[in-house]
């Protein structure tokens, strides 16, 4: 058995998942299942997989293949605000490479890493589709968007109050 | 029934018939990867783009079905052009180590390649680099970079075994092949995967590195594995048998074969009798037929006919048994028959029968009803009771495991006689008075008839590899001359055609091991 279990609202929310998909259609509830696990169990690891496959009546190596082809599902752990910021083209041209590095810079990490205590994810991402409102990026379930330009000393004063907002300290 | 014209010829076909089958019934190869007639039609690998009239863009011949009026083209420039295309994106990640891959020669995507795209590469990035050698499982290794992600082996085992442990992960060019993170890919048809790969990118860990395939001589033959006979092409170079594989027979394995059939060949080199022997000392076939000639008469002179029991081997050809049983009546005068052959094993629903032995139903075929070998526990039976002295014994298997089987081991050393008839020597060879080596099935021409009643004739792939090896049917020739009571064969096809015969009129009226062809029970 995996060593995973849903927790009680958890649960609650599964069932309420499972029960918009006709009977006999379970794996068509497996996207939704899988955000579910992610927020629960915090990331795609080995065991959750299985246990939503144990719960989906499918085999694991099914939920292995959606699980890993969507970059939102997360493959290791992330920290507790999970900041991803779109590179892609609208933002790009409002300069997201520089905010990727001036976050960088703050948190002290590269893209695609977590700070050591735990608190910040930083990760690039592809379009976030809020182009006309770029640079953009999402915070956990959150969207941050007209995040503005540096300003002459480079500092991005909208960010600055997104990073004062979500406790951190330099 | 729809009609349609390909490439300017007209063609009526079922309704549901692909463009690519109907092209194929025209003799029109369209090149094909994902596309595999025994599983679903994902349409993914675009290799087999075809032209449909008034079709705006080109379709898939795999999946498109043909409709009243279709008008197609699967040669034309656009045609030929879209092959070259999509080449040259398969080709954008491969590695073309052709040089070190063991599909060099039989893979698609080399021929595809010579056909239709046979340009130097445009490509000015570098390649991305993944895992050469991934074990999937057991029996199977993975080249992630040689893999052009046509699912093959991911559906086999989705639809075929139903044990669904391969998935596509990742995406785009980090794509691959892979199990659940702790599973193996371990199912008893795994290395089916290895064939359906249309390229490098599966190999078995028995064959890879083996041989390169343009050295392999093939025959037409059949897996001795067990009662389903599966067919299969019997692989050897420089007469040493390589690998086996599959050979489509929809009457018996469609498409397939276990794992453990494919592993039957090794028993083919194994332990092998090379040099008639009597008491150890080697002689030619004419002086050991000579000598074994007036040993068999001293015994049956000694201990009576009726003391001489004949071991039948489930594992021999219907041509051998046929000959077999002409020269344990005629000539020996005996009776007293067994079935001998492999103990039975592990059985499943699908392919692999419990019974070891591939010619079961032959060996009852070559007896009337009611006068078929009795099972060899009876054989037991009769040793310990003393009735019997002098054992005949075709092949060197024993039917029995455990208590039984030593039971049977030592009761053998004390006969007066045990003659071998073997191609192996197991753990008889050690009590026979008189050893007759003989050949495999895949030294010689013979027929099976497997669990169902099909009857399958293979055909000889090797020569005895430094050994003295004869036909079991020209053994008994031989004895039968020397014993006076000469069998009529010189030509192996008389034979069969006398075995064949013989089997037909064995098979008549109701018959659980029914024949092949055999005619319906009357009313
Ligand atoms: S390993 Fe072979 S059969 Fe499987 S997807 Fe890749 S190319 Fe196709
Ligand atoms: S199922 Fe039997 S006959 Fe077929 S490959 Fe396996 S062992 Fe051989
Ligand atoms: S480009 Fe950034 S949201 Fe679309
Ligand atoms: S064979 Fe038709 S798309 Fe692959």
């Amino acid at each position: 058995m995996p060593a995973l279990e849903f927790s009680e609202s958890a649960e609650k929310q599964f069932l309420n998942i499972l029960s918009r998909y006709p009977e006999g259609h379970r794996r068509a509830a497996l996207l939704p299942t899988l955000h579910l696990a992610q927020k629960e169990f915090g990331y795609m690891s080995v065991d959750a997989m299985e246990y939503v496959a144990t719960r989906l009546e499918l085999p694991p190596s099914k939920v292995l293949h959606v699980a890993t082809f969507y970059t939102m599902y997360n493959k290791s752990r992330v920290g507790q605000r999970h900041v991803q910021v779109c590179k892609s083209i609208s933002c790009a041209v409002m300069k997201a490479y520089s905010l990727v590095e001036y976050l960088e810079d703050k948190l002290g990490v590269v893209a695609g890493e977590t700070t050591a205590d735990g608190k910040f994810t930083l990760s690039e991402v592809e379009c976030l589709a809020v182009c006309g409102y770029a640079p953009a990026l999402q915070c956990n379930d959150d969207y941050h968007i007209h995040l503005g330009q540096p300003a002459e000393d480079g500092s991005w004063p909208k960010v600055d109050a997104l990073l004062q907002e979500w406790g951190w300290e330099a | 029934m729809p009609t349609c014209t390909i490439n300017g010829q007209k063609i009526d076909v079922d309704r549901g018939t692909t463009v690519l089958q109907a092209a194929a019934e025209l003799g029109f190869d369209v090149p094909h990867f994902c596309y595999h007639p025994a599983l679903s039609i994902p349409a993914n690998c675009r290799m087999c783009l075809v032209e449909v009239e008034k079709a705006r863009k080109l379709l898939p011949a795999c999946y498109t079905q043909v409709t009243e009026g279709m008008v197609v083209h699967t040669e034309n420039e656009r045609v030929v052009q879209a092959r070259r295309a999509v080449l040259e994106f398969i080709l954008v990640n491969h590695p073309v180590d052709c040089p070190i891959c063991d599909q060099a020669g039989e893979c698609k995507l080399q021929d595809y390649y010579l056909d239709y795209d046979a340009q130097s590469s445009r490509q000015r990035t570098i390649k991305v680099t993944k895992i050469k050698a991934f074990p999937l499982g057991p029996e199977v290794v993975y080249d992630g970079e040689r893999c052009i992600l046509c699912t093959r082996c991911v559906r086999f085992c989705d639809e075929v075994t139903g044990t669904n442990e391969l998935t596509v992960v990742e995406r785009g060019d980090r794509s691959a092949i892979r199990t659940f993170p702790g599973r193996d890919l371990d199912n008893a048809y795994s290395m089916c995967v290895v064939d359906l790969c249309p390229v490098g990118a599966l190999t078995s860990r028995d064959f890879r590195f083996k041989c390169r395939v343009w050295l392999l001589q093939s025959a037409d033959s059949v897996c001795t594995g067990c009662a389903r006979d599966c067919s299969v092409h019997l692989e050897h170079h420089d007469a040493e048998v390589q690998r086996l594989r599959p050979r489509y027979n929809p009457e018996v394995n469609e498409y397939w074969m276990c794992d453990a059939g494919r592993y039957t060949y090794r028993e083919l080199h194994e332990d092998r009798l090379t040099s008639p022997l009597i008491n150890g000392a080697s002689y030619t076939w004419p002086q050991v037929a000579e000598k074994t000639a007036d040993i068999l008469t001293e015994t049956v002179q000694g201990v009576g006919t009726e003391s001489i029991a004949f071991v039948f081997s489930p594992q021999a050809s219907c041509e051998d048994l046929f000959v077999a049983r002409k020269f344990a009546e005629e000539v020996l005068g005996t009776s007293r028959h067994y079935m001998g052959g492999k103990p039975d094993g592990q059985g499943d629903d699908f392919l692999i029968h419990a019974d070891k032995n591939p010619n079961r139903n032959g060996v009852k075929l070559m007896f009337p009803r009611g006068s078929r070998p009795a099972p060899f526990t009876k054989l037991l039976h009769d040793l310990e009771s003393g009735s019997i002295r002098a054992l005949y014994m075709m092949g060197s298997d024993i039917p029995l495991v455990g208590e039984q089987r030593q039971a049977f081991v030592s009761l053998v050393e004390n006969l007066d006689l045990l003659v071998l008839q073997a191609p192996r020597g197991g753990e008889l060879a050690a009590h026979a008075k008189i050893i007759l080596p003989t050949r495999t099935h895949a030294e010689k021409e013979g027929t099976f008839v497997n669990c169902d009643g099909v009857a399958q004739g293979f055909g000889k792939a090797i020569d005895p590899k430094r050994s003295a090896a004869q036909d079991d049917w020209r053994v008994f020739v031989r004895l039968a001359q020397k014993l006076g009571a000469a069998l009529p064969y010189a030509f192996f096809k008389d034979l069969r055609a006398d075995m064949f015969a013989a089997m037909e009129a064995n098979s008549r009226k109701t018959d659980t091991a029914a024949a092949p062809e055999a005619p319906a029970p009357a009313g």
